[in-house]
């Protein structure tokens, strides 16, 4: 099972350009997707859940064209919109034997049992008879996440998952994520650089709207080893560097001012040589096409 | 600060574009009410102005209210909740800002714009005024009196201002202080319910008695002018302005301090807080689980999609949308309301001048009409809005959008969902029903009935509401847009809107020809067909939207109208089921709006309402020089009649002998046959040949003939005519029903002359440059009193009728019965009249249970259905009264027998008096509830009127002059009264008197053109009914009732079975002024020949207590009398006239007597100054409470609720 993007475009009725010709193909597994906003994320997310239709090229799931097959997908689809609410007055197993049931889980003691599962695996169990409406954003989050699980998806979508949960909450979740995506395509879409480093196989950077890197996030971290370098810097000197090298991104810490440039070689002068992590790559990425904020 | 909220405020609503759109609304509501029909449709117009400040009260106070709910909601409800909308609150709640500058300042700003707003209603109306009089023909400007500024301002400052208090402050208070915008809705809604309801509610405590009580409750202050105006004549209406005063006043203070005290707790209560929302996190979270163990039970469900998964999906998305509609608090507190309503409605249904009913099922499934189908209409206007909205609302249509279920389902589903509220209502409806017959003692539940009718006759049409609001909902694609065309939508059609656009014929009406009126004689008649073919037709235009809907719904973000388009059309290329059932729906369509289309306007003709104005016209332009050319009459009518009930056909004919009375030859004979006939033909004893008429004419059964050698003067000859009626089309044209056929000579016998198919309408008139219809003439036109008033062709007839019809049935027409058999499973009938009677006759036919009693060898007959039997007594024992009272003082009964038939409710609700012949709706007193012996037996009391014009009308015939109505009508109230008196006494009778009086000065209020007095009434009705009845109870009180009736039996036998020339008001005046004491006619002048007001009212009333012991009391009372001349304009002089006669002074237990022995002391005192009177009365007996002038409003007074006090002691 794979997906198959190919020569993907959205224009807008306003005229922005949200997807440039992209090509992506995504293994079973976890795949990471990161891109600053605006990059065209979620509106690759929602073509690929077949909520919005793309303006030329195709995209197909296994045998089954997404495009012209809608109900072919989203018969293996899970999805998790980064932002959704729920029936106030509903409680959520009722809602989510519902979802079930839509989803195609005809047999009613099955049923039972996956709503069962997940409103245990996503810790709201206890809170099973309560109006959704008394739920907090986080238990809202989860059974989000509940319902894109239920019906034995093939595919299944995250977007910013995780925003909202505590620590511990995040880690459950990353432990369903990774006990699915054994026998998923599981795309993850997030800010956090650091959970693709430590769940995903496969990964894509996009920005405005086309794909700048992708393959296995180690992979690109060691493309980049030795490349990176940093040096604390005043503030006024940071548009000077900025014409002299590859200015990747600028950080501070413990209070100062620290410039990250890419180079294929030392550039001497007081830099300091960085091991890269995925979030050096990502900068290193984003950088080329948008114009880094220098505070 | 308050400034700088405030200012910004009002900055903010003037950058929204809604502020003028509201505005505007406003504006163009008020323009097109002065500049179209629209402003004269509210009645009382005529000769009242446009602008005359009453219409202006009327039309800015209730627009202004009206439009108030809704603009004042948008506009009050939002300043702070915009804060928490947009979630500005987080941060700006942490601001140093005063909570009292901040709630002022959003408030006053919102008030400012709201009231703005509403004033573009007078403004537009002002602009209106300016245009209609700067372009109006003279026609157009003699509806406008001068320009009043303060016409136009005061309502605003009256009504429109404290509304926008006191409901404004509602609207801000509770967004503000619950954060929630829905309370909003839920309180519009309910205020608008609350209303409808109160109306009901506040009129049943204002007949109560608790008057002052029912207009402080009302929260508009509408029914508290309505007092002050209630009476007014066209004069007061045209140049007063309503005063804010009395009640009024104190009722807008009410409301004003309601709305202040409500705006005061919401500055009190509101706090700066931010978790305030209410929805707090659940703490009980459990530790984590043991995953090793849950892990293994993640097994893979199987997945299913077929048939019978699509099956459970459907269920399961209906189970979903239903359980939140119930679950919604608007949902229920409409469904409150409505059970509200109805009970209360049905409780009271079909109330006569406070006399209830049996609550028989046929009368009960009126309910599910009228406000019902208002309400449930919002209420599923609403709903669809939530249902197809649900997900987008609540944000979860991402999650629903991804699921694999084909867009259909929840299409499909969401529509079922809607399509259960109806049915849930229905069945609440029948549980309500029956509740309220229950509580009424009525056991005889027609279950079957409810059902048949709940499900199969009204559901329907609710059915088509709902997909008509579900489809608007998902094409318009935006909420609030989508409940503004349905409003719009509701407006067209439930006001008229449509029919006004001159769209009337049915097919334009969405949902027309569906459901009947079920009658429990005639079932619902013969319009079963008629039904089906529009419930099938609008079904398929129902199944039409619905695919279009579908086509165009939107799931998923699509991107604009373009794209919507294109889906729609790859949908509709894509699915063959689509295409197919949709081409057949359209091909089905077509076939029932052509065959609807076929009967209408082919078989039926049916004419449009313009059509048929411009048909008038022409017509009266053309032939109005015959009315005055001599015809002939009618003088013997003999004519068999076959009625087949099954069929619902009749094939009638006769022979009319035709008289030349007149001087002169006649040379053209003018025919007016039944325009519905199938067939007729019309052949001559002698030779006449046909004149051409044009088609148009001929249509509505005009015909002349050339009588070849002319008709001298005492020459006759004989018309023998042939006609057939059938039902061809949808109209009612046979003139028979399956039981309870009802029709009378006109259409169904030639008549002959002039037509009088004239437009009434007075300003249609004008407009078409027709002259104005000139008043009928006096009785001292020696022509006009030679024609009788029911029919021009003929003086008195003989009458002999030979009928058959089915087995079952009795068929019965004026006359004696000579000969019946049955033959072939046909029943015969022939009568005959042994004396000529006025050619006015009736014929019915029904299967009848028949009651009978003879009495003083008169046979007294009652047809009616076997379960209608509750008041057969009465109505005969009112036969018998009422033959007593007339024939021992008026004369003898002209006839042998009396039959009274029922007929079904379809036609109509009165009874009428043909020649010893009364029929008498099934509605009207046949299921009367007369239990309680304080209310008014009306069914005594109609009946005693009915049998009244056996005299009144029949025997003393009156000629076509005016004041006729006085001859047949008033005297006819008059009998009937006085037969009332006499069985009930004196208590029951001063309940009656004051509904008549009430219904005497509302009439007036409502004239169009001009009030006549009795002797000169011509067609208004509630001069010669209802002030008929005071007038007269009156007369007979002062002249006294035997002086009164022996003056009448001089009339009548002077008068009766004369003519032509007939009787009229003249004789009538001099035999009875004749009889009056002489200091008693200038009171017979003022009560007959002029339009007189009184106005009576006590100051006060002192009493004291001269012996305790022997029970002696002396009661002081100050008074003002006096009385005012009125000309037909309704105009009187500023100062009263001295009564001239004495009045009555009365002391009472009750202050509105309900037994005679409430009344303890009544006699007529002299008052002879209009300036205060003092009266001392000493009396013996029981310890007074009320005292008062007129006390029982014997008199026409202008406001008699002043008559009376409580004796202050």
């Amino acid at each position: 099972m794979q997906i198959q993007i190919t020569d993907l475009n959205k224009v807008y009725a306003n005229g922005t350009h949200a997807l440039k010709s992209l090509s992506l193909t995504i293994n079973k597994g976890m795949f990471g997707l990161l891109g600053p906003n605006g990059a065209g994320k979620s509106t690759l997310m929602r073509t690929i859940a077949t909520l919005q239709q793309p303006t030329s090229g195709s995209i197909t799931f296994g045998d089954v064209d997404v495009l012209t097959d809608p109900e072919g997908l989203k018969r293996q689809l899970g999805y998790l919109p980064q932002e959704f609410s729920l029936y106030p007055r509903i409680d959520s197993e009722t809602l989510l034997d519902h979802f079930a049931q839509l989803k195609g889980i005809t047999n009613k003691a099955e049923r039972k049992e996956i709503v069962g599962y997940l409103l245990r695996k996503t810790n709201l169990w206890d809170v099973r008879k309560k109006n959704l409406g008394t739920y907090s954003g986080g238990m809202k989050q989860r059974f989000g996440i509940a319902q894109a699980l239920v019906g034995n998806p093939k595919l299944v979508i995250v977007d910013e998952p995780t925003a909202g949960l505590d620590p511990a909450e995040r880690t459950r979740f990353h432990n369903l994520l990774s006990e699915i995506g054994n026998e998923t395509v599981v795309i993850l879409s997030t800010h956090i650089v650091e959970d693709v480093t430590n769940l995903c196989t496969d990964m894509a950077i996009i920005c405005a709207g086309e794909v700048l890197a992708k393959g296995a996030p180690q992979t690109a971290i060691d493309q980049l080893a030795g490349q990176v370098f940093r040096k604390a810097v005043d503030r006024s000197e940071v548009e000077g560097y900025k014409r002299e090298h590859r200015l990747i991104s600028t950080q501070l810490r413990e209070g100062r001012m620290n410039i990250y440039i890419q180079s294929e070689t030392d550039p001497g002068a007081g830099f300091i040589p960085v091991e890269p992590t995925l979030e050096e790559v990502y900068f290193y990425h984003v950088s080329s096409r948008t114009n880094i904020d220098t505070l | 600060m308050f400034g700088s909220i405030l200012s910004f405020e009002l900055r903010y609503r003037l950058r929204r574009p809604a502020t003028y759109i509201y505005f505007l609304l406003c504006l163009g509501f008020g323009l097109i009410v002065t500049l179209t029909d629209v402003a004269r449709l509210t009645g009382g117009f005529g000769k009242v102005n446009t602008n005359a400040p009453f219409i202006l009260l009327i039309w800015v106070g209730y627009l202004s209210t009206i439009l108030g709910f809704f603009l004042f909601s948008a506009i009050m409800a939002v300043p702070v909740y915009r804060d928490f909308e947009h979630n500005v609150f987080t941060f700006l709640y942490s601001y140093p800002i005063k909570k009292s500058a901040y709630l002022g300042g959003r408030y006053v700003g919102s008030f400012l714009i709201a009231l703005i707003v509403i004033c573009g209603f007078p403004l537009g109306m002002m602009i209106g005024e300016g245009i209609s009089k700067l372009t109006g023909d003279a026609a157009e400007l003699a509806n406008w009196g001068p320009f009043m500024p303060m016409a136009y301002l005061m309502p605003v400052l009256t009504v429109a201002l404290p509304n926008l208090i006191s409901l404004g402050s509602i609207y801000f208070a509770l967004p503000t202080l619950s954060r929630k915008i829905f309370f909003t809705y839920v309180l519009s809604i309910s205020v608008l319910v609350l209303y409808s309801l109160s109306g009901l509610l506040l009129d049943k405590l204002y007949v109560a008695g608790y008057k002052t009580l029912s207009r402080m409750l009302d929260p508009f202050g509408f029914s508290a002018f309505g007092d002050i105006t209630e009476y007014w004549s066209i004069a007061e209406k045209n140049t007063q302005i309503v005063p804010l005063e009395g009640v009024f006043l104190w009722n807008r203070l009410l409301w004003t301090t309601v709305g202040l005290l409500v705006l005061a707790w919401c500055f009190y209560r509101f706090k700066f807080s931010i978790g305030g929302s209410g929805a707090q996190s659940t703490k009980a979270e459990t530790s984590d689980e043991k995953a090793g163990v849950l892990l293994q039970s993640f097994k893979r469900p199987a997945l299913n999609f077929g048939l019978g998964a699509r099956w459970a999906q459907f269920l399961s998305i209906c189970e979903v949308e239903l359980k939140s509609t119930i679950r919604n608090p608007f949902f229920l507190v409409f469904l409150f309301a409505i059970a509200l309503y109805k009970g209360m409605d049905a409780f009271y249904a079909d109330e006569l001048y406070g006399t209830g009913i049996h609550p028989v099922t046929s009368v009960m499934l009126e309910q599910f009409d009228g406000v019902y189908v208002l309400l449930l209409t919002a209420l599923l206007i609403f709903l669809s809005g939530e249902v197809v909205w649900r997900e987008r609302q609540y944000k979860i249509d991402q999650l629903y959008n991804t699921l694999p279920v084909p867009r259909a389902i929840p299409f499909l589903a969401k529509l079922t969902s809607l399509m259960v509220v109806p049915v849930i209502l229905q069945l609440m409806m029948i549980l309500l029903m029956v509740l309220m017959q229950t509580a009424k003692g009525y056991f005889d539940y027609e279950l079957g009935l409810y059902f048949t009718d709940a499900f199969l006759n009204t559901l329907p049409r609710y059915l088509l509401v709902v997909i008509l609001a579900f489809v608007v909902q998902v094409t318009i694609n935006n909420k609030f847009a989508g409940h503004g065309v349905m409003l719009g939508v509701l407006v067209l059609f439930t006001f008229g809107v449509v029919r006004q656009l001159g769209l009337e014929h049915p097919l334009w009406n969405y949902g027309s020809g569906m459901s009947l009126t079920y009658s429990d004689m005639d079932g619902y008649g013969e319009g079963t067909w008629q039904r089906l073919v529009y419930q099938t037709h609008w079904y398929l235009v129902a199944a039409l939207m619905l695919i279009v809907a579908y086509l165009l719904n939107v799931q998923g973000t699509l991107d604009g109208v373009k794209a919507r388009w294109l889906e729609a059309k790859s949908r509709l290329a894509g699915s063959t089921p689509i295409k197919l059932g949709g081409s057949l729906a359209l091909i089905a369509c077509l076939c029932t709006g052509g065959y609807i289309y076929y009967i209408t306007v082919v078989v039926d003709e049916r004419v449009s309402d313009k059509e048929t104005e411009l048909l008038q016209v022409a017509f009266e332009q053309k032939y109005k020089r015959i009315e005055k050319l001599p015809q002939p009459k009618i003088t013997d009518i003999k004519l068999k009649a076959d009625i087949y009930p099954d069929e619902l056909k009749l094939s009638i004919g006769g022979t009319l002998k035709l008289v030349n009375k007149t001087q002169a030859r006649i040379d053209t004979l003018y025919i007016n046959q039944g325009a519905n006939a199938l067939t007729w033909t019309n052949t001559f004893s002698r030779k006449l040949d046909p004149v051409a008429v044009e088609d148009r004419f001929q249509k509505f059964g005009f015909r002349a003939y050339k009588v070849v050698d002319g008709l001298e003067a005492g020459d006759s000859l004989v018309l023998t005519y042939a006609a057939t009626f059938g039902q061809d089309g949808f109209e009612e044209n046979s003139l028979v029903r399956h039981n309870g056929t009802f029709f009378n000579n006109q259409g169904s016998m030639p008549s002959i002359g002039y037509p009088g198919f004239e437009l009434q309408d007075e300003d249609k008139r004008k407009k078409y440059g027709l002259a104005a219809i000139p008043p009928s003439p006096p009785y001292t036109d020696t022509t006009a009193i030679k024609t009788g008033a029911f029919a021009a062709d003929a003086d008195y007839v003989n009458f002999e009728i030979e009928l058959s019809t089915a087995e079952d049935q009795i068929a019965m027409a004026p006359g004696y019965l000579i000969e019946n058999h049955k033959a072939n499973g046909r029943a015969y009938f022939h009568y005959r009249m042994d004396k000529p009677i006025d050619n006015f006759f009736n014929v019915v036919s029904a299967r009848y249970q028949v009651t009978k009693e003879v009495y003083n060898g008169i046979n007294i007959e009652v047809y009616h259905l076997p379960q209608h039997s509750y008041n057969v007594g009465k109505m005969i024992s009112s036969v018998k009264a009422s033959l007593d009272y007339y024939g021992r003082n008026y004369e003898p009964y002209m006839f042998r027998q009396v039959r009274i038939l029922e007929f079904p409710k379809t036609g109509g609700s009165f009874a009428q008096s043909f020649a010893n012949t009364i029929p008498y709706s099934e509605s009207l007193g046949f299921i009367a509830n007369l239990a309680d012996e304080e209310d008014v037996d009306y069914v005594y009391y109609v009946t005693a009127h009915e049998m009244s014009h056996q005299w009144w009308g029949h025997a003393v015939y009156p000629a076509r002059v005016r004041g006729s109505q006085f001859i047949s009508e008033t005297m006819s109230q008059y009998s009937a009264l006085m037969v009332m008196k006499e069985r009930f006494g004196i208590g029951p009778m001063r309940k009656f008197l004051k509904f008549e009086l009430r219904s005497y000065l509302n009439g007036r209020s409502g004239e169009k053109k001009s009030e006549k007095s009795l002797l000169d009434v011509e067609d208004q009705a509630y001069t010669y009914y209802r002030k008929g009845s005071v007038v007269m109870f009156a007369l007979q009180d002062y002249i006294g009732e035997a002086r009164l009736n022996k003056a009448l039996g001089n009339y009548v036998r002077a008068v009766a079975h004369k003519g032509p020339p007939f009787a009229h008001v003249g004789q009538w005046y001099d035999t009875v002024s004749a009889h009056t004491q002489p200091e008693l006619l200038p009171f017979l002048d003022d009560q007959l020949r002029k339009i007189t007001m009184f106005e009576n009212r006590v100051i006060e009333a002192k009493g004291k207590v001269l012996n305790q012991k022997d029970s002696t009391y002396q009661v002081t009372l100050k008074v003002l009398a006096g009385k005012f001349y009125a000309d037909s304009l309704g105009r009187t002089a500023e100062k009263p006239l001295a009564l001239g006669i004495p009045v009555d002074i009365g002391l009472m237990l009750d202050d509105n007597p309900k037994r005679a022995s409430d009344v303890l002391y009544l006699s007529k005192h002299p008052v002879l100054k209009t300036d205060t009177t003092v009266i001392q009365l000493n009396y013996k007996g029981k310890k007074p409470v009320f005292a008062g002038i007129d006390p029982i409003n014997k008199l026409v007074d202008k406001n008699s609720d002043d008559n009376t006090t409580r004796i202050d002691w």
